[in-house]
Protein backbone atom coordinates (compact mmCIF):
# COMPACT_ATOMS: atom_id res chain seq x y z
CA UNK A 1 0.00 0.00 0.00
CA UNK A 2 1.25 3.48 -0.68
CA UNK A 3 1.31 6.09 2.05
CA UNK A 4 -1.67 8.19 -0.22
CA UNK A 5 -3.75 5.17 -0.26
CA UNK A 6 -3.06 4.68 3.82
CA UNK A 7 -3.88 8.43 4.04
CA UNK A 8 -6.81 8.12 1.85
CA UNK A 9 -8.22 5.33 3.45
CA UNK A 10 -8.32 6.63 7.25
CA UNK A 11 -9.93 10.05 5.77
CA UNK A 12 -12.86 7.73 4.30
CA UNK A 13 -13.04 5.48 7.86
CA UNK A 14 -12.36 8.82 9.97
CA UNK A 15 -15.84 8.40 11.85
CA UNK A 16 -15.33 4.98 12.45
CA UNK A 17 -11.48 5.21 13.47
CA UNK A 18 -12.22 8.30 15.89
CA UNK A 19 -15.44 6.06 17.16
CA UNK A 20 -12.96 3.36 17.94
CA UNK A 21 -9.83 5.79 19.31
CA UNK A 22 -12.96 7.17 21.71
CA UNK A 23 -14.21 3.82 22.69
CA UNK A 24 -10.94 1.58 23.05
CA UNK A 25 -12.33 -1.33 20.96
CA UNK A 26 -14.87 -2.49 18.99
CA UNK A 27 -16.48 -5.91 17.94
CA UNK A 28 -16.30 -5.70 13.87
CA UNK A 29 -14.28 -4.11 11.87
CA UNK A 30 -14.03 -3.58 7.75
CA UNK A 31 -12.01 -5.78 6.29
CA UNK A 32 -9.49 -3.48 4.73
CA UNK A 33 -8.68 -2.00 7.75
CA UNK A 34 -7.97 -4.84 9.40
CA UNK A 35 -5.47 -6.02 6.29
CA UNK A 36 -3.70 -2.25 6.95
CA UNK A 37 -3.13 -3.30 10.03
CA UNK A 38 -4.41 -0.36 11.41
CA UNK A 39 -6.55 -2.74 13.45
CA UNK A 40 -5.28 -5.66 15.64
CA UNK A 41 -7.71 -8.27 17.15
CA UNK A 42 -7.20 -9.38 20.76
CA UNK A 43 -9.44 -11.78 22.04
CA UNK A 44 -13.22 -11.44 20.94
CA UNK A 45 -12.40 -8.01 19.91
CA UNK A 46 -10.41 -5.33 17.79
CA UNK A 47 -8.27 -2.71 18.94
CA UNK A 48 -6.36 0.20 17.10
CA UNK A 49 -2.84 -0.35 16.66
CA UNK A 50 -0.68 0.66 19.48
CA UNK A 51 2.04 2.10 16.64
CA UNK A 52 -1.18 4.74 15.40
CA UNK A 53 -2.32 5.08 19.03
CA UNK A 54 1.26 6.26 19.92
CA UNK A 55 1.66 8.47 16.76
CA UNK A 56 -1.54 9.90 17.29
CA UNK A 57 -1.60 10.72 21.09
CA UNK A 58 1.80 12.43 20.57
CA UNK A 59 0.38 14.64 17.77
CA UNK A 60 -2.33 15.49 19.59
CA UNK A 61 -0.15 15.74 22.84
CA UNK A 62 -1.92 12.80 24.66
CA UNK A 63 0.86 11.16 26.88
CA UNK A 64 -0.60 8.57 29.29
CA UNK A 65 0.98 8.05 32.64
CA UNK A 66 2.33 4.35 31.48
CA UNK A 67 4.39 5.43 29.07
CA UNK A 68 7.86 4.10 29.47
CA UNK A 69 10.54 6.70 28.00
CA UNK A 70 13.25 3.36 27.97
CA UNK A 71 16.77 4.75 26.96
CA UNK A 72 18.90 4.82 23.53
CA UNK A 73 20.81 2.01 23.89
CA UNK A 74 20.23 -0.21 20.86
CA UNK A 75 20.77 3.34 18.65
CA UNK A 76 24.41 3.95 20.40
CA UNK A 77 25.81 0.41 19.51
CA UNK A 78 24.67 0.69 16.04
CA UNK A 79 26.16 3.84 15.92
CA UNK A 80 29.75 2.73 17.51
CA UNK A 81 29.17 -0.43 15.74
CA UNK A 82 28.63 1.82 12.41
CA UNK A 83 31.56 4.06 13.06
CA UNK A 84 34.32 0.99 13.83
CA UNK A 85 33.19 -0.31 9.70
CA UNK A 86 33.62 2.87 8.34
CA UNK A 87 36.96 3.37 10.31
CA UNK A 88 38.29 0.20 9.20
CA UNK A 89 36.94 0.18 5.60
CA UNK A 90 36.05 3.81 4.93
CA UNK A 91 33.11 3.26 2.81
CA UNK A 92 30.68 5.74 2.63
CA UNK A 93 28.20 3.64 2.80
CA UNK A 94 28.07 3.72 6.79
CA UNK A 95 28.15 7.48 6.89
CA UNK A 96 24.53 7.62 5.86
CA UNK A 97 23.49 4.60 8.34
CA UNK A 98 25.34 6.60 10.93
CA UNK A 99 23.61 9.66 9.79
CA UNK A 100 20.09 7.97 10.13
CA UNK A 101 20.87 6.87 13.42
CA UNK A 102 22.17 10.43 14.86
CA UNK A 103 18.69 12.07 13.40
CA UNK A 104 16.51 8.75 14.61
CA UNK A 105 18.27 9.83 18.25
CA UNK A 106 17.69 13.67 18.05
CA UNK A 107 13.82 12.96 16.96
CA UNK A 108 13.70 10.67 19.90
CA UNK A 109 15.25 13.69 22.12
CA UNK A 110 12.85 15.86 20.66
CA UNK A 111 9.91 13.68 21.30
CA UNK A 112 11.23 12.31 24.67
CA UNK A 113 11.03 16.69 25.59
CA UNK A 114 7.89 17.14 24.31
CA UNK A 115 6.16 14.43 26.14
CA UNK A 116 7.82 14.94 29.33
CA UNK A 117 6.72 18.60 29.08
CA UNK A 118 3.04 17.42 28.55
CA UNK A 119 2.84 14.94 31.05
CA UNK A 120 4.09 17.20 33.75
CA UNK A 121 1.06 19.82 32.26
CA UNK A 122 -1.21 16.37 32.86
CA UNK A 123 0.15 15.89 36.23
CA UNK A 124 -0.15 19.68 37.24
CA UNK A 125 -4.11 20.02 36.15
CA UNK A 126 -5.08 16.51 37.03
CA UNK A 127 -8.03 16.58 39.13
CA UNK A 128 -9.42 13.50 38.12
CA UNK A 129 -7.31 11.01 40.19
CA UNK A 130 -7.94 10.60 43.96
CA UNK A 131 -4.47 12.65 45.74
CA UNK A 132 -2.96 9.22 46.74
CA UNK A 133 -2.81 7.72 42.95
CA UNK A 134 -1.73 11.01 42.24
CA UNK A 135 1.18 11.31 44.14
CA UNK A 136 2.17 7.81 42.88
CA UNK A 137 1.98 8.74 39.44
CA UNK A 138 3.65 11.68 40.16
CA UNK A 139 6.92 9.10 41.76
CA UNK A 140 6.99 6.93 39.04
CA UNK A 141 7.05 10.17 36.43
CA UNK A 142 10.16 11.23 38.84
CA UNK A 143 11.65 7.84 38.47
CA UNK A 144 11.52 7.40 34.81
CA UNK A 145 13.11 10.77 34.12
CA UNK A 146 15.92 10.38 37.05
CA UNK A 147 16.42 6.97 34.52
CA UNK A 148 17.15 9.70 31.86
CA UNK A 149 19.63 11.44 33.34
CA UNK A 150 22.13 9.26 32.93
CA UNK A 151 21.00 7.88 29.15
CA UNK A 152 21.09 11.45 27.94
CA UNK A 153 24.47 12.54 29.19
CA UNK A 154 26.13 9.46 27.69
CA UNK A 155 25.01 10.00 24.34
CA UNK A 156 25.49 13.72 24.42
CA UNK A 157 28.89 12.94 25.43
CA UNK A 158 29.36 10.24 22.23
CA UNK A 159 28.06 13.51 20.00
CA UNK A 160 30.29 15.88 21.15
CA UNK A 161 33.54 13.97 21.57
CA UNK A 162 32.78 9.68 20.19
CA UNK A 163 31.52 10.96 16.75
CA UNK A 164 33.53 14.24 15.69
CA UNK A 165 36.11 13.91 13.30
CA UNK A 166 34.33 11.02 11.98
CA UNK A 167 33.56 12.86 8.93
CA UNK A 168 32.53 16.11 7.58
CA UNK A 169 28.89 15.21 7.11
CA UNK A 170 28.39 14.07 10.23
CA UNK A 171 30.51 16.88 12.56
CA UNK A 172 28.12 19.45 10.18
CA UNK A 173 24.54 17.37 11.38
CA UNK A 174 26.11 17.33 14.95
CA UNK A 175 26.85 20.96 15.07
CA UNK A 176 23.60 21.71 13.67
CA UNK A 177 22.01 19.80 16.42
CA UNK A 178 24.11 21.08 19.18
CA UNK A 179 22.21 24.03 20.92
CA UNK A 180 18.84 21.69 20.84
CA UNK A 181 20.25 19.03 22.06
CA UNK A 182 22.04 20.38 25.15
CA UNK A 183 18.78 22.35 25.93
CA UNK A 184 17.16 18.97 25.82
CA UNK A 185 19.76 17.80 28.24
CA UNK A 186 19.82 20.57 30.28
CA UNK A 187 15.64 20.73 30.31
CA UNK A 188 15.77 17.23 32.25
CA UNK A 189 17.33 19.02 35.55
CA UNK A 190 13.96 21.69 35.63
CA UNK A 191 11.55 18.79 34.93
CA UNK A 192 13.24 17.30 37.95
CA UNK A 193 12.96 19.90 39.90
CA UNK A 194 9.61 20.90 38.66
CA UNK A 195 7.91 17.45 39.65
CA UNK A 196 9.53 17.81 43.16
CA UNK A 197 8.16 20.76 43.60
CA UNK A 198 4.61 19.73 42.60
CA UNK A 199 5.18 16.11 44.81
CA UNK A 200 5.94 18.62 47.70
CA UNK A 201 2.89 21.11 47.29
CA UNK A 202 0.29 17.73 46.44
CA UNK A 203 1.56 16.23 49.59
CA UNK A 204 0.77 19.32 51.46
CA UNK A 205 -2.62 19.77 50.16
CA UNK A 206 -3.35 16.40 50.81
CA UNK A 207 -2.22 16.71 54.53
CA UNK A 208 -4.34 19.87 54.64
CA UNK A 209 -7.30 18.24 53.34
CA UNK A 210 -7.21 16.02 55.79
CA UNK A 211 -6.81 18.38 58.84
CA UNK A 212 -9.93 20.08 57.41
CA UNK A 213 -11.94 16.80 57.22
CA UNK A 214 -11.01 16.11 61.02
CA UNK A 215 -11.22 19.73 61.80
CA UNK A 216 -15.73 19.47 60.50
CA UNK A 217 -15.55 15.82 62.19
CA UNK A 218 -14.32 17.59 65.39
CA UNK A 219 -17.10 19.96 65.07
CA UNK A 220 -19.94 17.29 64.09
CA UNK A 221 -18.60 15.65 67.72
CA UNK A 222 -18.84 18.95 69.34
CA UNK A 223 -14.86 18.86 70.50
CA UNK A 224 -14.88 22.62 69.56
CA UNK A 225 -12.48 23.54 72.47
CA UNK A 226 -9.50 24.18 70.55
CA UNK A 227 -11.50 25.71 67.57
CA UNK A 228 -13.10 27.84 70.15
CA UNK A 229 -10.27 28.51 72.20
CA UNK A 230 -8.29 30.41 69.00
CA UNK A 231 -11.24 32.03 67.18
CA UNK A 232 -11.95 33.94 71.04
CA UNK A 233 -8.15 34.37 71.55
CA UNK A 234 -7.77 35.42 68.08
CA UNK A 235 -10.26 37.61 67.62
CA UNK A 236 -8.97 40.78 66.90
CA UNK A 237 -7.16 39.67 63.56
CA UNK A 238 -10.16 37.62 62.85
CA UNK A 239 -13.07 38.47 60.24
CA UNK A 240 -15.96 39.69 62.37
CA UNK A 241 -19.44 38.48 61.72
CA UNK A 242 -22.99 39.40 62.48
CA UNK A 243 -25.99 37.50 62.18
CA UNK A 244 -27.76 38.43 58.85
CA UNK A 245 -31.19 39.61 61.00
CA UNK A 246 -28.61 42.48 62.15
CA UNK A 247 -28.50 43.62 58.31
CA UNK A 248 -25.44 42.53 57.73
CA UNK A 249 -23.48 46.27 59.04
CA UNK A 250 -20.56 46.46 61.54
CA UNK A 251 -21.23 47.97 64.25
CA UNK A 252 -20.83 48.43 68.01
CA UNK A 253 -23.57 47.64 70.44
CA UNK A 254 -24.05 49.84 73.59
CA UNK A 255 -23.17 48.66 77.03
CA UNK A 256 -25.46 48.18 79.86
CA UNK A 257 -24.48 51.16 82.07
CA UNK A 258 -24.81 53.04 78.85
CA UNK A 259 -28.20 52.51 77.89
CA UNK A 260 -29.91 53.12 81.54
CA UNK A 261 -27.58 56.75 81.74
CA UNK A 262 -29.25 57.28 78.45
CA UNK A 263 -32.85 56.27 79.84
CA UNK A 264 -32.40 58.28 82.77
CA UNK A 265 -31.59 61.75 80.63
CA UNK A 266 -34.25 61.08 78.25
CA UNK A 267 -37.01 59.92 81.15
CA UNK A 268 -35.86 63.99 82.40
CA UNK A 269 -36.45 65.34 79.56
CA UNK A 270 -39.51 63.60 78.05
CA UNK A 271 -41.41 64.11 81.51
CA UNK A 272 -42.60 67.13 80.58
CA UNK A 273 -43.88 66.97 77.14
CA UNK A 274 -47.59 66.53 77.18
CA UNK A 275 -48.28 63.35 74.21
CA UNK A 276 -51.62 63.08 73.14
CA UNK A 277 -52.66 59.88 72.59
CA UNK A 278 -53.32 59.44 68.52
CA UNK A 279 -56.64 58.31 67.56
CA UNK A 280 -56.45 55.31 65.96
CA UNK A 281 -58.35 55.40 62.38
CA UNK A 282 -58.40 51.74 61.39
CA UNK A 283 -59.06 51.15 58.06
CA UNK A 284 -60.15 47.34 57.14
CA UNK A 285 -58.46 46.16 54.31
CA UNK A 286 -60.70 43.88 51.80
CA UNK A 287 -59.07 40.38 51.73
CA UNK A 288 -57.16 39.96 48.43
CA UNK A 289 -57.49 36.42 47.16
CA UNK A 290 -53.04 35.84 46.05
CA UNK A 291 -52.11 33.55 43.83
CA UNK A 292 -49.21 31.80 44.71
CA UNK A 293 -46.91 30.96 41.99
CA UNK A 294 -45.09 28.00 42.75
CA UNK A 295 -44.19 25.46 39.94
CA UNK A 296 -45.23 21.97 40.45
CA UNK A 297 -41.90 19.68 40.51
CA UNK A 298 -44.08 16.77 41.55
CA UNK A 299 -45.82 17.34 38.24
CA UNK A 300 -42.92 17.57 35.81
CA UNK A 301 -41.26 14.37 37.46
CA UNK A 302 -44.14 12.53 36.59
CA UNK A 303 -44.23 13.99 33.26
CA UNK A 304 -40.47 13.06 32.91
CA UNK A 305 -41.00 9.85 34.17
CA UNK A 306 -43.39 9.22 30.96
CA UNK A 307 -41.65 11.80 28.22
CA UNK A 308 -38.05 10.51 29.56
CA UNK A 309 -36.01 13.90 27.79
CA UNK A 310 -32.92 13.97 26.24
CA UNK A 311 -32.15 17.08 28.34
CA UNK A 312 -34.32 17.83 31.26
CA UNK A 313 -32.90 21.49 31.17
CA UNK A 314 -34.17 22.51 27.84
CA UNK A 315 -37.24 20.39 28.74
CA UNK A 316 -38.11 22.28 31.70
CA UNK A 317 -37.41 25.95 29.71
CA UNK A 318 -40.42 24.95 27.00
CA UNK A 319 -42.75 23.59 30.15
CA UNK A 320 -45.79 25.22 30.16
CA UNK A 321 -45.36 25.33 34.16
CA UNK A 322 -42.45 28.17 33.24
CA UNK A 323 -44.35 29.96 30.54
CA UNK A 324 -45.51 32.79 32.88
CA UNK A 325 -41.77 33.91 33.10
CA UNK A 326 -39.68 36.60 30.98
CA UNK A 327 -36.44 35.10 29.44
CA UNK A 328 -33.85 36.36 31.92
CA UNK A 329 -35.72 35.43 34.92
CA UNK A 330 -36.63 31.75 33.25
CA UNK A 331 -33.61 30.54 33.01
CA UNK A 332 -32.86 31.06 36.46
CA UNK A 333 -35.97 29.74 37.86
CA UNK A 334 -35.84 26.94 35.32
CA UNK A 335 -32.20 26.21 36.21
CA UNK A 336 -33.76 26.43 39.96
CA UNK A 337 -36.10 23.34 39.59
CA UNK A 338 -33.44 21.69 36.94
CA UNK A 339 -31.01 21.50 40.28
CA UNK A 340 -33.87 19.91 42.33
CA UNK A 341 -34.54 17.27 39.64
CA UNK A 342 -31.25 16.26 39.21
CA UNK A 343 -30.93 15.45 42.64
CA UNK A 344 -32.89 12.71 42.13
CA UNK A 345 -31.25 8.74 41.73
CA UNK A 346 -32.91 8.02 38.20
CA UNK A 347 -30.96 10.61 36.70
CA UNK A 348 -28.29 10.45 34.18
CA UNK A 349 -25.45 12.69 33.18
CA UNK A 350 -23.95 13.23 29.95
CA UNK A 351 -20.49 14.45 29.46
CA UNK A 352 -22.15 17.55 27.23
CA UNK A 353 -23.18 20.92 27.75
CA UNK A 354 -26.48 22.51 26.28
CA UNK A 355 -26.10 26.15 25.16
CA UNK A 356 -26.81 27.48 28.06
CA UNK A 357 -23.65 25.99 28.77
CA UNK A 358 -25.77 23.30 31.57
CA UNK A 359 -25.02 20.28 31.97
CA UNK A 360 -27.49 17.52 29.96
CA UNK A 361 -29.38 15.52 31.99
CA UNK A 362 -31.71 12.50 31.34
CA UNK A 363 -34.27 10.78 32.93
CA UNK A 364 -33.12 7.21 33.08
CA UNK B 1 -17.66 55.30 39.38
CA UNK B 2 -13.82 55.67 41.05
CA UNK B 3 -13.32 53.67 44.44
CA UNK B 4 -12.35 55.80 46.90
CA UNK B 5 -11.96 55.44 50.75
CA UNK B 6 -15.64 55.91 51.45
CA UNK B 7 -16.22 53.19 49.00
CA UNK B 8 -14.34 50.78 50.12
CA UNK B 9 -15.28 51.50 53.91
CA UNK B 10 -18.77 51.03 52.77
CA UNK B 11 -18.23 47.79 51.39
CA UNK B 12 -15.57 46.28 54.46
CA UNK B 13 -18.34 47.61 56.64
CA UNK B 14 -20.95 45.20 55.56
CA UNK B 15 -18.47 42.23 56.59
CA UNK B 16 -17.18 41.83 52.96
CA UNK B 17 -14.11 39.74 52.52
CA UNK B 18 -12.96 41.27 49.36
CA UNK B 19 -10.51 38.75 47.30
CA UNK B 20 -8.55 39.97 44.65
CA UNK B 21 -9.87 37.56 42.26
CA UNK B 22 -13.38 38.75 42.57
CA UNK B 23 -14.97 40.46 39.95
CA UNK B 24 -17.48 41.93 42.09
CA UNK B 25 -15.56 43.80 44.38
CA UNK B 26 -12.39 44.45 41.83
CA UNK B 27 -12.28 47.93 42.28
CA UNK B 28 -11.85 47.57 45.58
CA UNK B 29 -9.75 45.07 45.92
CA UNK B 30 -7.55 46.98 43.15
CA UNK B 31 -7.80 50.31 45.59
CA UNK B 32 -7.12 48.48 49.02
CA UNK B 33 -4.26 46.93 46.95
CA UNK B 34 -1.86 50.43 46.77
CA UNK B 35 -0.26 50.77 49.99
CA UNK B 36 -1.33 54.31 50.46
CA UNK B 37 -5.15 53.59 50.64
CA UNK B 38 -4.33 50.38 52.32
CA UNK B 39 -2.34 52.60 55.24
CA UNK B 40 -5.22 55.47 55.14
CA UNK B 41 -8.13 52.88 55.99
CA UNK B 42 -6.34 50.84 58.14
CA UNK B 43 -5.28 54.49 60.58
CA UNK B 44 -9.09 55.59 59.70
CA UNK B 45 -10.50 52.27 60.94
CA UNK B 46 -8.20 52.16 63.85
CA UNK B 47 -9.56 55.45 65.27
CA UNK B 48 -12.79 53.62 65.28
CA UNK B 49 -12.05 50.27 66.87
CA UNK B 50 -11.52 48.03 63.93
CA UNK B 51 -8.45 46.45 62.51
CA UNK B 52 -8.20 46.41 58.16
CA UNK B 53 -6.67 42.90 57.51
CA UNK B 54 -4.95 42.85 53.69
CA UNK B 55 -3.37 38.86 53.39
CA UNK B 56 -2.84 36.41 51.15
CA UNK B 57 -5.20 38.46 48.41
CA UNK B 58 -7.59 39.03 49.67
CA UNK B 59 -8.77 41.96 52.53
CA UNK B 60 -11.42 41.85 55.80
CA UNK B 61 -12.09 44.08 59.11
CA UNK B 62 -11.52 42.65 62.60
CA UNK B 63 -12.97 44.07 65.47
CA UNK B 64 -10.35 45.18 68.09
CA UNK B 65 -12.71 45.04 71.24
CA UNK B 66 -14.10 42.16 72.78
CA UNK B 67 -17.65 41.23 71.51
CA UNK B 68 -20.60 40.53 73.76
CA UNK B 69 -22.13 37.20 74.53
CA UNK B 70 -24.46 37.16 71.34
CA UNK B 71 -21.32 38.35 69.07
CA UNK B 72 -19.30 35.71 70.18
CA UNK B 73 -22.23 33.17 69.62
CA UNK B 74 -22.46 34.00 66.04
CA UNK B 75 -18.86 34.37 65.57
CA UNK B 76 -18.48 31.22 66.28
CA UNK B 77 -21.26 29.59 64.83
CA UNK B 78 -20.77 31.05 61.46
CA UNK B 79 -17.48 30.19 61.22
CA UNK B 80 -17.89 26.35 62.38
CA UNK B 81 -20.34 26.42 59.35
CA UNK B 82 -18.38 27.74 56.75
CA UNK B 83 -15.48 25.25 58.15
CA UNK B 84 -17.41 22.33 57.54
CA UNK B 85 -18.98 23.74 54.52
CA UNK B 86 -15.12 23.70 53.45
CA UNK B 87 -14.66 20.67 54.17
CA UNK B 88 -17.59 19.13 52.08
CA UNK B 89 -15.91 21.13 49.34
CA UNK B 90 -12.56 19.12 49.90
CA UNK B 91 -14.55 15.93 50.30
CA UNK B 92 -16.20 16.38 46.54
CA UNK B 93 -13.46 18.00 45.15
CA UNK B 94 -9.89 17.57 46.78
CA UNK B 95 -7.89 19.77 44.04
CA UNK B 96 -10.15 22.76 44.70
CA UNK B 97 -8.40 25.91 45.38
CA UNK B 98 -8.67 29.81 45.01
CA UNK B 99 -9.53 30.52 41.28
CA UNK B 100 -11.46 26.78 41.02
CA UNK B 101 -14.23 27.23 38.72
CA UNK B 102 -17.21 24.91 40.59
CA UNK B 103 -20.41 24.31 38.80
CA UNK B 104 -23.41 22.96 40.72
CA UNK B 105 -24.37 20.08 38.66
CA UNK B 106 -20.56 18.94 39.01
CA UNK B 107 -21.40 19.64 42.85
CA UNK B 108 -24.60 17.50 42.74
CA UNK B 109 -22.98 14.38 40.51
CA UNK B 110 -20.24 13.99 42.94
CA UNK B 111 -22.35 13.98 45.58
CA UNK B 112 -24.59 11.42 44.25
CA UNK B 113 -21.30 9.30 43.63
CA UNK B 114 -19.75 9.94 46.88
CA UNK B 115 -22.43 10.15 49.38
CA UNK B 116 -21.72 8.56 52.45
CA UNK B 117 -22.98 8.93 55.81
CA UNK B 118 -20.41 11.69 57.05
CA UNK B 119 -21.39 14.13 53.92
CA UNK B 120 -24.95 13.55 55.19
CA UNK B 121 -24.05 14.68 59.01
CA UNK B 122 -22.00 17.47 57.64
CA UNK B 123 -25.29 18.96 56.09
CA UNK B 124 -27.22 17.99 58.84
CA UNK B 125 -25.28 20.20 61.21
CA UNK B 126 -25.59 23.47 59.02
CA UNK B 127 -28.85 22.73 57.40
CA UNK B 128 -30.82 20.56 60.09
CA UNK B 129 -31.73 18.42 56.88
CA UNK B 130 -30.11 16.12 55.17
CA UNK B 131 -32.05 15.99 51.74
CA UNK B 132 -29.66 17.12 48.80
CA UNK B 133 -32.96 18.38 46.89
CA UNK B 134 -33.52 21.23 49.82
CA UNK B 135 -29.61 21.80 50.79
CA UNK B 136 -27.59 22.63 46.93
CA UNK B 137 -29.27 25.56 46.62
CA UNK B 138 -28.92 26.98 50.51
CA UNK B 139 -25.07 25.26 50.25
CA UNK B 140 -24.24 27.35 47.21
CA UNK B 141 -25.87 30.87 48.99
CA UNK B 142 -24.17 29.68 51.87
CA UNK B 143 -20.95 30.23 50.46
CA UNK B 144 -21.68 33.45 48.19
CA UNK B 145 -23.03 35.43 51.21
CA UNK B 146 -19.84 34.32 53.25
CA UNK B 147 -17.48 34.95 49.80
CA UNK B 148 -16.09 31.91 49.37
CA UNK B 149 -18.08 32.05 46.43
CA UNK B 150 -18.90 34.34 43.73
CA UNK B 151 -20.99 33.37 40.50
CA UNK B 152 -19.05 33.37 37.29
CA UNK B 153 -20.97 35.36 35.21
CA UNK B 154 -24.40 36.64 34.56
CA UNK B 155 -25.24 34.52 31.63
CA UNK B 156 -24.31 30.41 33.51
CA UNK B 157 -26.02 30.16 36.18
CA UNK B 158 -23.72 27.11 36.74
CA UNK B 159 -20.59 28.37 37.17
CA UNK B 160 -18.98 29.73 40.37
CA UNK B 161 -15.39 31.09 40.65
CA UNK B 162 -13.64 29.72 44.18
CA UNK B 163 -12.59 33.18 45.98
CA UNK B 164 -9.12 33.64 47.65
CA UNK B 165 -11.20 34.12 50.61
CA UNK B 166 -10.96 30.28 51.40
CA UNK B 167 -7.57 30.34 52.47
CA UNK B 168 -8.73 32.71 55.43
CA UNK B 169 -10.29 29.69 57.24
CA UNK B 170 -7.93 26.95 55.36
CA UNK B 171 -5.33 29.30 58.00
CA UNK B 172 -7.59 28.66 60.64
CA UNK B 173 -7.81 24.81 59.96
CA UNK B 174 -3.89 25.25 60.21
CA UNK B 175 -3.61 26.82 63.34
CA UNK B 176 -6.09 24.76 64.84
CA UNK B 177 -5.53 20.91 63.98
Amino acid sequence: MKHSELLKLIHDNREFIDRVYKQNYIQNVPQELIDSTLFVKIHDRYKLNKNYLNFVDSVLQRIDYSIIFGDYEKEYKELVKNKKRYLDSGDEFYINRMINLVENLYIKFYNRDREIQILLLRLENDTSLEIDRLLEQASDTLEKIDELIHANEKIGEFFRKGLRGVHAEIDTLLQSISVSMLNFIENIDTYISELNQFIIQTKKRRILNKKIIKLSNMILDEQVNDLDEHLTLNYKSLYFTLPRSQKNKIQIFAQDEDISKIKKELIKYLSHVEIKKPIKKSIIKEQKHEKLEIVNIDKIIKELENQKSEDIFLYLLSHNEFSRYEKGELISEAFKVYLQIITDIRIVFGNSFNEYDIKVAKWQ
Amino acid sequence: MAVGLDEAFKVLSKGIIVSINSQKYLDVAKFLMIDENFDELFVLLKKIGFRLNGENGYFYIAKKEGMNDSELNSFLNNHKNILISIAILKQLFPYLDRGTILKQTDFIVSYKQKEDAQLREKFEYIFKTKDLKEVVEKFFDLLEKNYILEPKSSSSKDDYLVLNSIEYYTKIVQSVV
